[in-house]
């Protein structure tokens, strides 16, 4: 059996101030305070004793190795307990290193497979070096044998910071991050402010622009410097069916993902991207439930030029030629569903200006028919499907456009929905469900014709039956 | 392939937003989905009434609140409390029978599919070979009708991905005989740790 690499209890204690931050300040303040019966140096040295304790005994009963095709962790004082994940099950090997990690030259090692959510195990901290000899013993090699730090295999793609900023401008955030403000600050002075607030805006426009433009690009900023950071030094590569990506100016991550593994794929474009020729690739393990809550989510690469998707996409779903399938458009009555559907906003809009007066009201609610009247269509004509026999595409967003692929191998369920406007419209709704997805949903194909969606619904159903691997995942 | 009705339910006739056209009652039955057991109307008429047996105090609560914080007109407040009472009771006790017609499963040579809804309709599909694992489910209610139901998992996420509830118990071990039909491999000794 194998043990952490000893600096671990420094990792552990760094970890824990982080964790008791909100108490550690509240002591501060209260020494600040200066009472006269003052004992903080007392508790501080306690708290101190028992997480330096405790981070001590983590590491004396932490344990690993891997052997016959088996990973073995074992852990605990009191209550023992071993864990044994089988190597064929692992889903995604991944290497963390955060600053603190680089500066000690640590690594975190942490193992997902397809149970439930977040991480099987993790091994935190071990020494840079012994890191890569127990991800190449993760992925199949033997445990005593050196490695090198792996620069094998096939360079795909390497970006370049003029790339990443390129990725970080064409993103826009900036827009959410504007009407996030404006929310919060609408909640936050309900009480006048937000009249207060568009009364000066009214008095002075020239201002109340200025502000709102400067939050604007205080946000593209924002994404672009994050992008940067996040995802500096960028390398996507290619060995024996696996998938490495590395990426990373602070704090370094690296991911090793089974091509044979990825559950569907999606090609992002946001509407500056489609203009500039470029996107984001996303894909989807079995694994990646707890990963997507992060910033970086199961994204294969942050950006990579339309012309090139169909090339890593290919090494996927390798029947793939291009991305510009023969769309299948929705059902004929799709526009009319999606605009009754909206009007359930116009009350929404109205009450919301309610309070301004009822010629406000009217006003915004009759603009937002108006809008939506208008943008119905257009949502519709951006939507739209394909079946291309072993996978399933399916194409939405007016703004930001969204390319899913599902292979129907990986597809664990379907679900045919109705609801009364869609049956009157002659439309219904498949909800194409695979291993990898947060609410295990990767494609809701809204509003198809039914007559179609009965088709497509027989086919994948008895594609799935017929593909499915092994253990089912 | 598989039998399938040649036009879907409410392709060829388009109805109106009530759904309460009776020629479509019924209809999923005859297009080969078996029914739940007959006395799942009544179990789920006693779900209902224990759901509204919470309900109606949430009602009358309501109601004093309207009374007496916002001081609306008493006689309105109680008619309207009184009504919706009556409403959501009607509901309980009567949907049941309408939902049984919309309700049904059918297990397929390769896969299990499952029906539901009377306005908002849903069909559910798992291929056979996706199967995670199975729940056999019985409830204090379903058990004073003999009913139980049965749910079937699949990989990568965590709530049911098809449901059969009011089934009894032998259709459910049928069920999971056919969904789960491998033989229960010999014994083999574990040896010591380490």
């Amino acid at each position: 059996m194998r043990r952490l690499h000893p600096l671990t209890i420094l990792l552990e204690m760094a970890k824990a101030v982080q964790r008791l931050i909100v108490v550690l300040l509240f002591f501060a303040v209260a020494t600040l305070m200066g009472g006269e019966r003052d004992n903080t140096e007392v508790v501080l040295a306690g708290l101190g004793l028992f997480v330096g304790v405790s981070s001590a005994l983590r590491y004396i009963s932490f344990r690993f190795t891997i052997d016959a095709g088996e990973l073995v962790v074992q852990e605990g004082i009191i209550t023992r307990k071993r864990r044994t994940i089988p190597l064929d099950r692992i889903q995604n090997v991944r290497l963390t290193r955060t600053l603190f990690h680089r500066i000690l030259g640590l690594v975190d090692v942490q193992i997902e497979t397809a149970a439930g959510s977040g991480v099987e195990a993790s091994l935190s901290a071990l020494a840079a070096a012994e890191g890569e000899v127990v991800k190449a013993a993760l992925l199949g090699q033997a445990l005593d044998q050196p490695a090198e730090r792996q620069e094998s295999g096939r360079l795909l793609l390497k970006l370049t910071p003029r790339e990443l900023f390129l990725a970080g401008a064409s993103e826009n955030r900036a827009l959410p991050l504007l009407f996030g403000l404006m929310s919060l600050f609408g909640v936050v002075g309900a009480s006048g402010a937000m009249r207060r607030a568009t009364e000066a805006a009214v008095a002075t426009p020239w201002i109340a622009a200025g502000v709102a433009l400067a939050l604007l690009l205080a946000g593209w900023v924002w994404g672009i410097v994050r992008t940067l950071v996040t995802f500096g030094d960028f390398q996507l590569r290619l060995e024996g069916g696996r998938l490495t990506r590395r990426y990373g100016l602070l704090s370094q991550q690296e991911s090793v993902i089974r091509v044979q593994r990825v559950q569907d794929v999606r090609f992002e474009q946001t509407w500056l991207q489609r203009r500039l020729g470029v996107g984001s690739l996303k894909v989807e393990t079995a694994a990646s439930v707890q990963e997507k809550a992060e910033l970086t989510g199961s994204l294969l690469t942050p950006l990579v030029e339309s012309g090139r998707a169909p090339d890593l996409v290919r090494l996927v779903l390798p029947s793939i030629e291009s991305l510009d399938f023969d769309w299948r458009p929705l059902g004929k009555g799709a526009p009319m569903r999606q605009f009754r559907a909206s009007l359930l906003g116009v009350l929404l809009a109205g009450l919301v200006v309610w309070r301004f007066g009822w010629g406000w009201g009217l006003g915004a609610a009759a603009a937002f028919v108006l809008v939506q009247a208008v943008l119905s269509p257009l949502r519709v004509r951006a939507s739209g499907w394909a079946d291309l026999g072993h996978v399933v595409a399916w194409r939405q967003g007016l703004m930001r456009r969204v390319v899913t692929l599902v292979p129907c191998a990986k597809i664990q369920s379907v679900k045919w929905v109705q609801s009364p406007l869609q049956r009157k419209l002659n439309l219904a709704t498949l909800v194409v469900s695979t291993a990898g997805s947060t609410a295990g949903v990767s494609a809701t194909m809204l509003d198809l014709d039914v007559v179609e969606a009965e088709v497509l619904l027989d086919a994948l159903t008895s594609r799935s039956a017929a593909w499915a691997g092994p253990d089912g995942v | 392939m598989w039998p399938r009705p040649s036009a879907p339910v409410g392709s060829s006739r388009p109805c109106n937003l009530a759904t309460c056209d009776p020629a479509e009652w019924g209809v999923l039955h005859e297009q080969g989905w078996t029914p739940p057991d007959p006395r799942v109307v009544g179990m789920w008429r006693l779900e209902g009434l224990v759901a509204w047996v919470f309900v109606a105090p949430v009602l009358v609560g309501l109601g004093f609140v309207c009374v007496l914080a916002l001081e609306w007109p008493p006689s309105w407040v109680w008619f309207g409390v009184a009504a919706l009472c009556a409403l959501t009771l009607g509901l309980f006790v009567g949907l049941p029978s309408l939902s049984y017609r919309f309700t049904g499963y059918r297990l397929e040579s390769d896969h299990l599919a499952s029906a539901e809804g009377v306005f908002w309709r849903s069909r559910h599909y798992v291929p056979r070979s996706r199967v995670q694992h199975v729940d056999v489910v019985a409830g204090p209610i379903a058990r004073r009708f003999g009913l139980c139901s049965f749910s079937v998992f699949v990989g990568g996420r965590t709530g049911a991905a098809v449901t059969i509830g009011g089934i009894t118990p032998e259709e459910a071990e049928r069920l999971r005989e056919a969904l789960l039909p491998r033989p229960i491999p010999p014994v083999v000794a574990l040896e010591p740790a380490e």
